[in-house]
């Protein structure tokens, strides 16, 4: 197809808006509302152009190009109209960094960077500023209207990022991105007139308005009117560097924005500037918050007789020789983080061989189930054949903060017609987009599983809903399962997951199960672990000297051992006392390889940037004990690599071994009792939560704290931020209170930071009772 | 079609009966205009009344038939005598009416206006024909022919006097037949634009799309216009009959009525209509046997004037923010859902099926070349005859306000047309006809049909201020241009207003206008500026006195004016002081009264009842600030 603009006849594809075919031959149009990854939207009006046979000045975005059609972009009548559209803009905008002359940075006393009486208080000035470019291009350089400043109140009260809506320009993006791209649907353009503001409708806070905190609003803000809480003040990003997210199975790609060696933000892949993106919250802010984390361990620590102190590197690692000598190798427990890459589990297993020489090897998250579990999810598909699903059941996923591209496909191909049915009682941002939700009674979850695929064997009906998804999977040719690892969390998880891979089998099914750890995965294929429970039991017993932990730290409270060895890049949770304390970079200061979704395409981290000069690499720490120790342990760098760099193996672990769960079946509830689902908290990174050293997460997924919907705390008499007591079976406890619209009325949601579980069974009915505001919580 | 054919005749022999009947029938306008009038007090007074007569009488209300400042409005039918309709009724003059008409059996002439219907065998001395009002003459009734006159909740009513009978000639013809009857009748949108409905539908009946809507844009949201108000509430099965034929003829499954939630009485009066349609049949699957099936939701909208612009209205029915998008796609082509949609305002679907009755030819008849048909208006402001009315088009401004109207009080100044996005046209153009052609020439639009009188009192940049900050209020805050400029504009005529412009002032206004004009997304924004471009056009000697002498001739503008008290005339009669809300007015009894500049907050109460009242003298001045 040809057309003309600006007096060159080009080629170019159909389909292609003006805009698109004029960016195409390097021709640029101002524009601040267009957004690559938006359907367009007419709304600045800065993009106007003049093409023959038309009327007006229609806006390039949203004129198709049509074969033949002659365009001018940059005419004096456009250009003056552009210039007074942008004056109409920058009357409602702050413009002193836009069209001021004069250089005040000499007078700039604050941190802030900009002025306050200018009203750009809250703006980031980071240099990621569209709305300057176009000032740039239409060399504005004075703004003829009146100035008014809207005097909105500056919106901080939600995690992660704030808003001053007194910068906005009302482009919209965020609001589209929002609900065409990441189908949300938190932000709304409220009010009319010179009244429009944006953001959740009827005022709600973010978090009540069931936002995912993606923070694609944020990336495609062409102003500072949306800015992140941890990156505002750091300065415009110097490089951005590729690498991949460390916090669940999926390991995105992200890119990190960097100043100087300091990680300011982790973004989607694409333009920095603008890319909106399907990180979920943890990839696109948690990550900077705990490289940055103030808290850090940052030198070797040693528990003297007398107390604590900080020691050499050369002091340490000569202590931990002379400790481990007089430990007997089979007195020995290791514990690895699943979070850390394939090289530092290398060396951890050639440390734990030919150093500690003991077996008992294994994972605070090698739950029971956990190795049927990673067996099952070796057949995930690759997330973007969801969008050839003809059906999508998922089973026990709690999308909630969790696992951002897969929900974001859910939701897509669910827009797009695919049925999607959601079982479990989690509710998250799926749920709006589920055809028919099942909700088993407590208990009565492997009877769900096992209805589904006696139903399906027979063809005998006993629930309607059921029958029909079933006869979908049925009649259709690739239906997909989506198994949540909150299965693990139930009393006999392990055994309906027996039933779930019949019914995949069976039904001729793909399925897709992601799980919260970065690197289990590697783990599981490159060491030879045991089950947790069965380390758990011998150090139990008193059977254990010496628990070397490995960025991995499951105990609330010491257990009998004769020393702990703490290696990680935190401090151990709970004041745990430990003879050693060994700090470690962490994601963003070390290279490496992470196994990936299903054990295909291993995903390198690069280093971003220097860790501090105190701190000593997993794998030289473990070098140096051997070679202070003189034993021969291949713990050379170049060993470790090729180690590494193996094909994954099969997962390795015997769960024949594997104990029983150590859970009860929940007894039958009462009326009126609340079901308390309790889970092993998925927000964590190597010995730490992540909900305890983010501010942000600590808000909207906080640990040992009641989560539930606004509707029961009106029976009840709560308050939000309030606290209750639970008690089912003898056991009571007492927790502070939060509301949450994105869960199911009747249901609790506790995620315990031991991730022990208080009350045995799960889930459980419990009942409810609210305390008097005075009273602090007991435990 | 038997059961419809026996309900038709039902219905004919009833209407027959109400027309001659043997209790006497009272009629009592109680549409919304009839209500604010107190239409609700006289109910109760008549009911009242024929209780404590026991008189037996039937009493139906019927919607609004036109003249507003007549309200209530009630008419008397004795049987052997013809029904007379009584204006400006208040409860004691209703009871006046029944006990004259239905106990001494006369006609109470003080408030008798004329008859309708028939005349009668023996002429009554001094009643004349009801349609012979000055009001009514020169009008010409296609649309509006049964409001006031049928019970609307009565689909009886409407199938006696043809009603349905242009939807069944529509059915006996192809759907491309019905299209070109339409065509042929030159019918064009009503709702302002004037696109010819014919070519319109041929666009949707064109389409392969199987799914297709009907819409009704029933979001009347000028200031001052009620047309399809009165018109839905009165006669709503006429616009229902319309919206069959249009379904039929374009071949759509759905029809929606976006209506304002603030007319609730017009939104009840829909329900009980289309109820009574799937109750006959004539709604639903297969109607009248034919296969062909439609059904009709009412959508009511949260009183959005960009609403009224078809994408907006899709979207807000859609479920989501009233916004406009860009055109084309027409949703003609594209719209409910992504499927072709028809939206057509109230009257042209009212319309239409006088055109399938009478046939195009007839239709013909009234108008112009080009413009052919009638069209309603709402004649509103300072003019004596206020009231809803239908008059073919061509007609001059000239006749509808001088004629039918009465003229206004002080001398004419202007008439705005077609509410906020139209514009002010003076006395010197009074003889342009009224086409969407002239109206367009004259700076303004035809628009759905509100008509603002303005006389000497009036200051025109306060109406133009007026509208440019209604649209302000309701622009949707989507584009630049509107959202923003339309305040700079405010702010402009604001500080005009306040005597803080000068004449550069005037130039802004002209070259933000402009840029509004032409870079603005939908129709509301780019005629946003035609209220303030046709008073600067017409009226720039008033800009210039209130910028440069700081004088509002139409001593309207706060800022610019001071109330004052003339000593001489001053009777004392404290109408005033107890009227001034700040106490700005003070004196003893039966002495001249003091006013107080500093307190007085200019809200003209006490002009007002110094002028009016019988006691008082006519003493209370406004000045320009020049003069004071």
């Amino acid at each position: 197809m040809k057309i003309t603009i600006d007096n060159r006849t080009v080629e170019i594809k159909e389909g292609k808006n003006v805009l698109d075919a004029a960016e195409e031959q390097g021709i640029y149009i101002p524009h601040l509302c267009a957004h690559p990854e938006l359907t367009p939207y007419g709304g600045c009006r800065l993009c106007c152009v003049e093409v023959e046979g038309m009327r007006g000045y229609p806006t390039a975005c949203t004129t198709q190009a049509t074969e033949g059609m002659i365009v001018r972009t940059h005419t004096k009548t456009l250009m003056e109209m552009r210039r007074e559209v942008l004056q109409l803009i920058l009357s409602e905008h702050p413009s002193g960094c836009l069209v001021c002359e004069e250089d005040c940075s000499d007078f700039m006393g604050t941190i802030r960077k900009v002025g306050t009486t200018t009203g750009c208080r809250w703006c980031p000035e980071d240099g990621d500023c569209e709305l300057k470019q176009v000032v740039e291009h239409l060399d504005l350089k004075e703004i003829e209207f009146p100035v008014w400043y809207r005097e909105l109140p500056i919106e901080k009260y939600d995690p992660f990022f704030d808003r001053d809506y007194n910068l906005c320009i009302y482009c919209g993006r965020c609001v589209r991105i929002c609900g065409q791209f990441r189908k949300s649907s938190v932000l709304a353009l409220k009010q009319r007139g010179r009244q429009t503001t944006i953001g959740p409708p009827f005022d709600q806070s973010h978090i009540d308005a069931d936002c995912e905190f993606c923070g694609a609003c944020v990336s495609v803000c062409p102003t500072g009117a949306m800015s992140e809480k941890q990156r505002k003040w750091s300065g415009a990003a110097q490089t951005y560097a590729r690498s991949h997210c460390p916090l669940c199975s999926l390991n995105c790609e992200i890119q990190a924005a960097i100043r100087g060696n300091t990680v300011v933000g982790t973004l989607p892949p694409g333009d920095p500037h603008r890319a909106g993106g399907e990180l979920c919250v943890k990839g696109r802010f948690v990550l900077p918050e705990l490289v940055n984390y103030p808290g850090r361990l940052t030198e070797p620590r040693f528990r003297f007789p007398e107390g604590e102190g900080i020691v050499s590197w050369d002091g340490a690692l000569e202590k931990l020789a002379e400790q481990l000598e007089t430990v007997k190798g089979g007195r020995t427990a290791l514990y690895i983080s699943p979070y850390l890459t394939l090289e530092e589990m290398a060396a951890a297993q050639v440390f734990a061989r030919d150093v500690l020489e003991t077996p008992h090897i294994t994972s605070s998250a090698l739950v029971p189930g956990m190795s049927a579990y990673l067996t099952m999810a070796r057949a995930s598909i690759p997330l973007k054949s969801l969008q050839n699903a003809s059906i999508i059941v998922s089973l026990f996923l709690d999308g909630n903060y969790n696992y951002g591209p897969l929900t974001l496909a859910i939701k897509r191909a669910a827009d797009n017609g695919v049925p999607y049915y959601q079982s479990g009682w989690c509710k998250d941002t799926t749920s709006r987009f589920a055809a028919r939700r099942f909700v088993p009674p407590p208990g009565k979850e492997k009877e769900l599983v096992d209805g589904m695929l006696t139903m399906f064997q027979t063809g005998k009906s006993e629930n309607e809903g059921i029958e029909e998804m079933l006869k979908i999977i049925q009649d259709t040719m690739s239906p997909v399962f989506i198994i949540g690892p909150g299965i693990l969390d139930l009393h006999n998880g392990a055994d309906i997951l027996k039933t779930l891979a019949v019914l995949v089998e069976e039904t001729g099914s793909e399925v897709f199960m992601p799980n919260p750890y970065g690197n289990l995965e590697g783990l599981m294929s490159l060491v030879e672990t045991k089950t947790r429970r069965e380390v758990d039991l011998l150090v139990e017993k008193g059977k254990i000297d010496l628990l070397y932990l490995v960025g991995d730290a499951p105990f609330s409270q010491r257990p009998p051992v004769k020393c702990i060895v703490h290696q990680a890049p935190f401090p151990p949770p709970y004041e745990l006392q430990t003879e050693f304390k060994l700090p470690t970079p962490m994601w963003g200061e070390v290279t490496g390889t992470l196994a990936g979704m299903g054990g295909r395409g291993k995903k390198k981290i690069k280093p971003l940037v220097k860790p501090r000069d105190t701190v000593l690499f997993n794998r030289e720490i473990f070098y140096r004990t051997a070679k202070a120790l003189k034993k021969d342990a291949k713990l050379s760098k170049k060993e470790i690599v090729a180690l590494a760099s193996a094909p994954l193996a099969p997962l390795i672990l015997d769960e024949k071994l594997n104990p029983g769960s150590g859970r009860k079946a929940p007894p039958t509830p009462k009326k009126s009792a609340y079901l308390l689902v309790q889970q092993v908290n998925p927000h964590r990174y190597q010995n730490t939560s992540i909900s305890s050293r983010s501010t942000g997460m600590a808000q909207v997924a906080p640990e040992d704290t009641l989560l539930l919907h606004p509707r029961d705390a009106g029976k009840l008499e709560l308050e939000n931020g309030g606290t209750a007591t639970v008690s089912a079976g003898g056991v009571k406890k007492t927790y502070p209170v939060r509301f949450r619209k994105n869960i199911a009325p009747g249901v609790i949601h506790l995620a315990p930071s031991s991730g022990e579980f208080p009350f045995g069974a799960n889930p459980i009915p419990v009942q409810l009772k609210a305390e008097p505001k005075e009273s602090a919580p007991k435990n | 079609m038997n059961k419809l054919d026996e309900l038709i005749k039902e219905s004919k022999l009833r209407w027959e009966t109400l027309h001659n009947p043997d209790t006497p029938v009272i009629y009592l306008g109680t549409a919304s205009c009839g209500l604010a009038a107190g239409a609700k007090e006289v109910k109760a007074a008549i009911e009242e009344t024929l209780e404590e007569h026991k008189l037996t009488a039937r009493f139906i209300e019927v919607g609004c038939i036109g003249p507003c400042y007549l309200e209530p409005l009630m008419d008397v039918m004795v049987p052997g005598k013809p029904r007379i309709s009584y204006g400006n009724v208040d409860p004691r003059w209703a009871r006046r009416i029944i006990e004259g008409c239905l106990v001494k059996g006369e006609v109470v002439k003080n408030k008798a206006l004329g008859y309708l219907g028939e005349p009668p065998a023996e002429e009554i001395d001094g009643i004349a024909p009801f349609f012979d009002l000055p009001m009514l003459k020169n009008q010409t009734r296609v649309v509006l022919k049964n409001c006031g006159f049928i019970d609307p909740e009565d689909l009886g009513h409407y199938l006696a006097l043809d009603g349905y009978m242009g939807f069944y000639k529509a059915l006996e013809m192809p759907p491309e037949e019905v299209i070109q009857q339409v065509s042929d009748a030159g019918l064009r949108g009503r709702g302002g634009a004037g696109f010819p409905t014919g070519f319109k539908w041929q666009v949707a009946r064109e389409s392969r799309a199987g799914e297709k809507y009907i819409v009704c844009n029933a979001d009347e949201g000028d200031p001052g216009a009620f047309m399809n108000r009165s018109l839905l509430e009165g006669d709503p099965h006429a616009m229902l009959e319309g919206m069959l034929i249009a379904a039929y003829a374009v071949g759509a499954q759905h029809g929606y009525i976006y209506i304002r939630a603030e007319y609730p009485l017009a939104v009840k009066r829909l329900g009980i209509a289309i109820g009574q349609l799937k109750e006959n049949g004539l709604l639903g699957e297969n109607i009248l046997g034919s296969g062909f099936s439609f059904d009709i939701k009412i959508k009511e909208g949260a009183g959005a004037f960009v609403c009224g612009e078809e994408t907006s209205l899709i979207h807000s029915i859609e479920g989501k923010r009233g916004m406009p998008r860009t055109k084309p796609p027409f949703p003609a082509g594209s719209g409910l859902h992504g499927k072709p949609t028809i939206i057509n305002n109230v009257e042209t679907l009212a319309t239409v099926p006088q055109v399938l009755l009478n046939g195009p030819g007839w239709y013909r008849q009234f108008g112009v070349e080009g413009n052919f048909g009638t069209k309603t208006f709402s004649l509103v402001g300072k003019i004596r005859r206020t009231g809803l009315i239908e008059v073919p088009l061509g007609i001059s401004l000239r006749e509808i306000i001088f004629d039918i109207g009465g003229g206004t009080q002080k001398p004419f100044k202007a008439v705005q047309t077609g509410g906020p996005s139209g514009g002010c046209i003076p006395a010197d153009l009074l003889d342009t006809p009224v086409t969407y052609e002239s109206l367009a020439a004259a700076g303004s639009i035809m628009g759905s049909g509100g008509l603002i009188v303005m006389d000497d009192d009036t200051c025109v940049v306060d109406v133009a201020r007026y509208f440019l900050d209604f649209i302000q209020k309701e622009s949707c805050g989507k584009c630049t241009p509107c959202r923003v400029g339309t305040r700079h504009m405010v702010e402009l005529l604001e500080g005009i207003c306040k005597g803080n412009g000068d004449i550069s002032s005037l130039g802004k206004l002209e070259s933000l206008a402009k840029t509004i004009k032409s870079t603005s997304l939908c129709g509301l924004g780019q005629t946003a500026p035609n209220p303030v471009l046709t008073t600067l056009r017409y009226f720039r000697g008033e800009y210039v006195e209130h910028v440069n002498q700081k004088y509002c001739p139409a001593l309207v503008c706060r800022s610019l004016i001071e109330y004052y008290v003339e000593p001489g005339k001053c009777t004392g009669c404290q109408r005033c002081v107890n009227i001034c809300p700040t106490q700005a007015i003070s004196g003893p009894r039966s002495e001249p009264h003091n006013l107080d500049p500093e307190k007085c907050v200019k809200c003209r109460a006490c002009y007002e009842i110094c002028r009016f009242d019988a006691i008082a003298g006519n003493a209370i001045y406004i000045k320009s600030r020049e003069e004071a």
